[in-house]
């Protein structure tokens, strides 16, 4: 299967949607879900006529999709008190709402006074975890894996046949930004936020542009979060710059996104980072 | 072996297309996990984004090359294009071509597969492959040559009848087939850039898609006429010369050399039958002028040989010994260090300074033919005077040029695989055999001078009722070694075979023409192979030097060299040895080395004016190189020894012949290594440099200094030098 809840491509009766490229389907002849892809479906002869048939969130455990849900349980009559399934409910909701990160260098343009998630409590812990501010970190950075690791790298940085590939860490920076910084693909630049500073190779590309956002011109860099110190290919982590305000569902980290400068380093500057 | 599309065997072919993918290169790594090679230690190219490695190596059959390419009517003004860089796998693969012990063969349906255990690490294919292809195991004491083999193994896999003891449906074989047998790469592929089949399906599929959505993909699929044809088709969003892929022509490969290879076999019947009928006339003719018996023509020319004399640890001896001692050294070294560990050869030139040496070697060598075929054929008994240093010295060169050759093959020891292979045209093939067989000719040539020195007269006379003999076994055998024909080989015999009868030894006096006629023969084929060595690399040789004509180019170059070594070594004789200088039989020579010499010039600026190469042969910096070999190398010394007055002032004389000798060593050089357009290997991001190793120079240089040591030792110990006629009066 390569598409998730791919059940959802169809229509009640099991038929594609109009116009849609057909991925799976109700083969009513043959009696069982049909396609391209392997249907993700409960059972794969219960046809729409059937319970399981009307169930593409079967991961869910009422098995449709949800808005805005109270909390679900789904008990188990040979085991009273242990549901089989129940589901979480979110914190915020129940529609999807744009906010901007924590670290920002722009205000929220739909609603400048709540810029960030209200839902969200951050900085837990005043203390230790600062939040940057554009004057002084002027570029976001945004952080994800590459195709040829995974997380942190600690399975497939010990496979030579993936280092071969992303030997180490760089930090993309568009051609604007490397123009300003003096900057050629190669040369050291140091990354530094309110929570740590790293020394990593640049990349240099003309994939990344400089974006204008409220009319100011914000410029983006990139790391892969992909290293750490220990492995067969080693490199500075990119969490010493990442920033740990949660979201307040799931509670995952907003590594995806913060404020970072960008210096040029001396010749000679190995890869290096500490949080401060 | 070359079926081209549309014959029985379907070939079996994978689609590309660029447009597709998505640059995970899950493909290079399951070739590595298919193929079990290892990861390379690599750092971030950062000029060449995500790539890594930058080139094909012996670790790595394919790669993805990422290219940021602008087009301001793409989104983002550029194409981010991933393109995968692996073997073409050709219908008519000029690697196969070129590989002299049919260690790379085309299999019937497609894969241009490797079998390292005849492979003798020539790495000619290396240089065959227009688009550099094949890499050697530099970091390997046995470096063996390594490629994309399509996974033809994979498919050589029989599909499994059942699964957990249930039989396998013949659906469930059917996709077992589509999925194990397909190669590794392309079961890899998420994303349908890569798509394996029968050659005319994927061609349909590709046109297909260019129909399909016209805007998205140039019109041409590369590899569907390229080099005539490959069994990895293309599609891509951009100009193909964009993604760096070169222009090689329509033409298969092999038929860059396939003719003059094909030439050599009738070619060796024509050029004994001509030599043999040639001595015959001028015999007859020396006979008539000398208007009496057989005997009285030689006899007028009798020349007395004499033994060196002065004790053998000279002053340049010791020099000569030191430089011999780091030779071994040298050797020792390249077989311990191996040869990526040894020498400074690498991908981008698998050829180097040896080479060099081999080809420089051989041309200048050719005095020992040129001059067996003056004296003996063309009845020239003027020159017998020189005859015999020169084919020692042609022995010895030739000896150490197979020297040469075992510490510049990767796997030497596989050697043997040249008698028992059947290459259908390979240049390297041929050389292998002629010049092994000119060593056994050259020695025999000269063994009659240390049977006679020390009084083996049965071996004399043995000798000389059975070289002839030899001579046509040994040609019968070349013959079929190359055509595999025994018609040729047949006739061969019958040519060969008749001369011997006809010149066979009568009395002690009769000369070893058989020998002469061989040595002609052979040196012909050879010299002129050297040249076909580089027909197929039309692609890289700049076109002042490559030519169809090359081989003969190559033949009429090496006449010009032999022949002007035969007087610098002479001169060099009788300076170092203080024997008296004979500037007639020099001038003779010299007068040769000129008309050969304006035969050479002649042919090789007419063959540049014939294909319009001439009007641009001089520009640039390769027009300099070139205005130098032809000017300094080729004029000047035709205009010193133009004129018979100057040719027999010694020091004109010398220059002339010195400049002939550097104008071909600097000829062959160009071809070699500088007028070698060497981009490295696919896709050309990362061309090494070259210098020679000291261990390089150390077998050339030494192995130079053990033939002047030993000519030297061979000059004290049997007689060489003619004796200085009274007539001579230096």
């Amino acid at each position: 299967m390569r598409v998730l809840y791919n059940r959802a491509s169809c229509d009640r009766n099991g038929k594609p949607y109009p116009g849609s490229k057909p991925i799976v389907w109700w083969d009513e002849a043959a009696g069982r879900w049909a396609g391209y892809d392997v249907p993700d479906v409960p059972v794969l002869t219960d046809g729409p006529s059937t319970p399981n048939g009307q169930r593409p969130f079967h991961l869910n455990a009422e098995g449709v999709g949800r808005l805005f849900a109270a909390v679900y349980d789904d008990p188990d009559p040979k085991n009273p008190g242990i549901p089989r399934d129940s589901s979480y409910v979110p914190k915020d909701g129940p529609f999807p709402e744009m906010y901007e990160p924590v670290e920002s260098p722009v205000e929220n343009l739909l609603h400048p006074k709540v810029a960030s998630n209200p839902t969200l409590k951050y900085p837990r812990v005043a203390s230790h975890q600062p939040i940057g501010k554009a004057k002084d970190f002027p570029y976001v950075l945004m952080t994800s894996t590459v195709a040829e690791h995974w997380c942190a790298g600690s399975t497939t940085r010990n496979i030579p046949w993936l280092n071969e590939l992303v030997p180490e860490p760089v930090v993309e920076i568009p051609e604007s930004l490397a123009k300003k910084l003096s900057v050629k693909s190669g040369d050291w630049v140091r990354v530094s936020s309110a929570r740590g500073e790293l020394t990593v190779k640049a990349m240099v590309t003309p994939r990344m542009k400089t974006l204008q956002v409220a009319g100011r011109e914000v410029t983006v860099v990139w790391m892969p979060y992909n290293w750490g110190y220990r492995g067969l290919s080693t490199g500075v982590s990119v969490n010493h710059l990442t920033i740990d305000a949660g979201d307040p569902g799931a509670g995952t980290q907003e590594t995806k996104a913060c404020l970072v400068n960008l210096v040029k380093a001396g010749p000679g500057t190995g890869a290096g980072g500490r949080t401060v | 072996m070359s079926a081209p599309a549309g014959t029985s065997t379907p070939i079996k072919t994978t689609l590309v297309d660029v447009n597709n993918c998505i640059g995970c290169r899950a493909c290079q790594v399951a070739c590595k996990q298919w193929n079990d090679r290892e990861g390379e230690s690599t750092e971030t190219l950062v000029q060449l984004g995500y790539q890594n490695p930058a080139t094909l190596t012996a670790k790595t059959y394919t790669l993805i090359s990422f290219d940021e390419i602008p087009d301001e009517k793409a989104p983002g003004g550029l194409h981010y294009t991933f393109t995968m860089r692996r073997c073409f796998h050709c219908l008519e693969p000029a690697c196969v071509s070129a590989c002299p012990t049919t260690a790379l063969v085309r299999q019937p349906d497609g894969p241009v597969t490797y079998d390292a255990a005849k492979c003798i690490g020539c790495r000619y294919c290396m240089l065959a492959c227009p688009w550099d292809v094949p890499t050697a195991e530099w970091d390997s004491l046995a470096p063996k040559i390594s490629k994309c083999t399509h996974c033809a193994d994979r498919s050589a896999q029989p599909p499994p009848t059942a699964r957990n003891g249930q039989p396998l449906s013949p659906a469930e074989t059917k996709s077992f087939l589509d999925t194990v047998s397909t190669p590794a790469c392309v079961k890899a592929c998420p994303a349908d850039a890569l798509r394996f089949g029968e050659r005319e399906e994927m061609l349909t599929e590709a046109r297909r898609r260019i129909a399909a959505r016209p805007g998205k993909y140039v019109d041409h699929i590369y590899g569907e006429k390229e080099a005539g044809g490959t069994s990895v088709l293309y599609l891509s969003p951009v100009p193909f010369e964009k993604l760096g892929f070169p222009e090689v022509g329509n033409k298969p490969y092999p038929g860059f050399s396939s003719k003059a290879m094909a030439a050599v076999p009738p070619a060796v019947m024509a050029v004994g039958a001509m030599l043999g009928v040639a001595y015959a006339a001028f015999k007859q003719r020396v006979r008539a002028v000398a208007d009496g018996p057989a005997g009285s023509a030689e006899a007028g020319h009798h020349v007395e040989f004499e033994r060196l004399r002065g004790k053998l640890m000279t002053p340049l001896n010791r020099i000569l010994v030191v430089l011999i001692l780091f030779c071994g050294v040298s050797m020792v070294a390249r077989f311990v260090r191996g040869l990526g560990g040894s020498t400074h050869l690498s991908d981008t030139y698998p050829w180097g300074l040896w080479i060099v040496f081999d080809l420089v070697w051989i041309a200048v060598a050719a005095g020992a033919f040129a001059m067996a075929g003056a004296i003996y054929v063309f009845q020239r008994k003027d020159l017998y005077r020189l005859g015999r240093s020169a084919v020692l010295m042609g022995l010895l060169s030739y000896s150490f040029v197979t020297v040469t050759l075992v510490a510049d093959l990767g796997l030497p020891w596989h050697f043997y695989q040249l008698g028992l292979q059947a290459p259908e045209h390979s240049a390297m093939f041929e050389v292998s055999w002629c010049v092994g067989l000119y060593v056994t000719i050259l020695a025999l040539e000269f063994v009659p001078v240390p049977l006679e020195r020390w009084g083996f007269t049965r071996a004399l006379a043995a000798w000389r009722r059975w070289s002839g003999v030899y001579v046509a076994l040994a040609m019968t055998l070349f013959v079929y070694m190359l055509s595999r024909n025994p018609v040729y080989a047949a006739a061969t015999a019958v040519v060969f075979g008749t001369l011997a009868w006809a010149f066979r030894a009568r009395d002690s006096h009769s000369e070893p023409i058989m020998l002469a006629i061989a040595a002609v023969t052979l040196s012909t084929m050879h010299q002129s192979s050297l040249g076909s060595l580089y027909l197929l690399v039309p692609n890289m040789l700049a076109p002042q030097w490559w030519s169809p004509v090359m081989p003969i180019n190559f033949f009429l170059s090496s006449i010009v060299a032999g022949t002007a070594l035969v007087i610098l070594i002479n001169m060099w004789i009788a300076k170092g040895w203080h024997r008296p200088l004979e500037m007639k039989p020099l001038a003779a020579v010299g007068q040769i080395t000129l008309w050969s010499l304006v035969v050479y010039l002649g042919f090789r600026l007419g063959d540049l004016a014939v294909r319009d190469q001439l009007a641009g042969a001089f520009s640039g910096k390769l027009g300099l190189a070139f205005v130098a070999e032809i000017g300094l190398g080729g004029v000047l010394p035709l205009l010193l020894l133009a004129r018979r007055s100057l040719r027999v002032r010694p020091p004109v004389l010398l220059t002339g012949a010195l400049l002939a000798v550097l104008g071909v060593v600097y000829d062959r050089m160009n071809v070699v290594l500088f007028a070698m357009n060497l981009r490295g290997r696919m896709p050309w991001v990362a061309p090494q440099l070259y210098a020679p190793s000291l261990v390089e120079w150390g077998v050339s240089i030494g192995l130079i200094a053990a033939t002047i040591f030993l000519f030297g030792l061979g000059a004290r110990l049997v007689p060489l030098l003619a004796r200085p006629e009274a007539s001579e009066g230096h």
